[in-house]
C-alpha cells in the first residue's frame, strides 16, 4: 500500500493497524432477523472485520451517537419494526454521523433501492448476501476516508499560500 | 452410490434436497463454508434459530387472521420478515409460499391469505422434518 494510502487510514482509523486493512474494520451490523444476523456476523467475522450487532435501529443509532468514530461502516437492514433503515439514515444524517451505511433487503424492487441511495446509503445489496460482497464492503469506508482527506487538503490549501512543506503533514 | 453406506446417505439426501427444490443449494452451501473448527456445527445452529424463528412468524400470522378486521399491514411485515429469514439458510419452497400469500395480503384476500397460510405451514413441516433428518445423519456419520 502506498504511503499516501497508509496516512489515510491511519489518521482516521486510530483502532487498527493502517498495514493490516482492511482487517480490523469496525463494522456495526443491523438486523431484526436473529437468524440472518448470526449468518451476517459470522461473514463478516470470517472477514476479520470487528463486527457489533444490534437488533434494533435504536440501539444502532444509540451505539453511534455516543462515538460516531467508533465504527467505520454500518450494514443495516431495511425493514425493521419500531425504526427501519430508511429512519435510521435520516437520523443519521440529522444528527451528522458521517459513517457510509450499506443497506440490505430482501425486497429488490428499482423504487426502494433508489430511495435508499436518495437517503444516503453507499450501496444496496439483496439479501442474502454472498461472502464475495462481503469482502470488499471496505471499498466504501476507503473512498469516504479519501474524499474526507482531499476536502481537508482543500481547505487547508486555501489557508497555506503555497507552502508545500505545511501540506506534508497532513 | 451406495445408499446404504451413511456417508452416501448423507449426500443422498443433501442432494435431494437441492434438486427437489427444498433449499437453495448455493445458499447453503455458503451457510456450510461457514463451519470452522470454532463452529463445527454452525449451519445446523442456524437452522435451529430458523425453526424457532418461524414458529413464532406463524403464530404471530395465525393471531393476525383470527382478529377482524385483519391487520394486512402488519401481516405484511411479518412475511417480510420471515421471507427474510427464509433466505437465510435458502428454505425455496417456504419462501415461495410466504411470496404468495404475501401477494394474497397485499390484495386484501382474507379467504386467499388463510388458505395460503396452510401451505407456507405445510412445507415449513416438511422442510423441517427434512433438515431434522439430514442434520441426524450429518452427525451420526460424524
Amino acid at each position: 500500500m502506498a504511503s499516501g494510502e497508509e496516512n489515510i487510514l491511519s489518521d482516521s482509523c486510530r483502532n487498527y493497524n493502517a498495514e493490516e486493512f482492511p482487517a480490523g474494520l469496525r463494522v456495526l451490523a443491523v438486523d431484526d432477523d436473529p437468524c440472518y444476523l448470526s449468518v451476517l456476523e459470522k461473514m463478516l467475522r470470517d472477514c476479520l472485520y470487528q463486527v457489533t450487532t444490534c437488533d434494533r435501529a435504536k440501539d444502532a443509532l444509540s451505539l453511534l451517537e455516543e462515538d460516531k468514530n467508533k465504527f467505520d461502516l454500518v450494514i443495516s437492514d431495511l425493514h425493521m419494526p419500531e425504526m427501519d433503515g430508511f429512519q435510521l439514515l435520516e437520523m443519521m444524517e440529522l444528527l451528522d454521523i458521517d459513517v457510509p451505511v450499506v443497506i440490505m433487503s430482501v425486497d429488490d424492487q428499482k423504487e426502494v433501492v433508489m430511495k435508499c441511495i436518495l437517503k444516503g446509503a453507499c450501496e444496496y445489496l439483496a439479501k442474502p448476501l454472498q461472502m464475495e460482497t462481503i469482502k470488499f464492503i471496505w471499498r466504501h469506508v476507503f473512498r469516504k476516508k479519501q474524499k474526507c482527506l482531499k476536502e481537508s487538503e482543500k481547505s487547508t490549501e486555501s489557508v497555506v499560500n503555497g507552502d508545500n512543506s505545511q501540506l506534508k503533514t497532513i | 452410490m451406495d445408499r446404504n453406506h451413511p456417508q452416501h446417505q448423507v449426500l443422498y439426501m443433501r442432494r435431494s434436497l437441492f434438486d427437489q427444490g427444498y433449499i437453495d443449494r448455493e445458499q447453503f452451501i455458503q451457510l456450510e463454508e461457514l463451519q470452522d473448527d470454532a463452529n463445527p456445527n454452525f449451519a445446523e445452529e442456524i437452522v435451529t434459530l430458523f425453526y424457532t424463528d418461524s414458529a413464532r412468524l406463524i403464530q404471530n400470522i395465525e393471531q393476525i387472521l383470527v382478529n377482524k378486521p385483519i391487520d394486512f399491514a402488519r401481516l405484511d411485515d411479518i412475511l417480510h420478515q420471515f421471507k427474510g429469514s427464509s433466505s437465510s439458510i435458502g428454505a425455496k419452497k417456504v419462501k415461495e409460499a410466504c411470496t404468495q400469500l404475501r401477494e394474497y395480503c397485499c390484495a386484501e384476500n382474507a379467504e386467499g391469505c388463510m388458505r395460503t397460510l396452510q401451505v407456507v405451514k405445510q412445507e415449513y413441516a416438511v422442510l423441517k422434518r427434512k433438515l431434522e433428518t439430514y442434520f441426524q445423519m450429518v452427525r451420526q456419520v460424524g
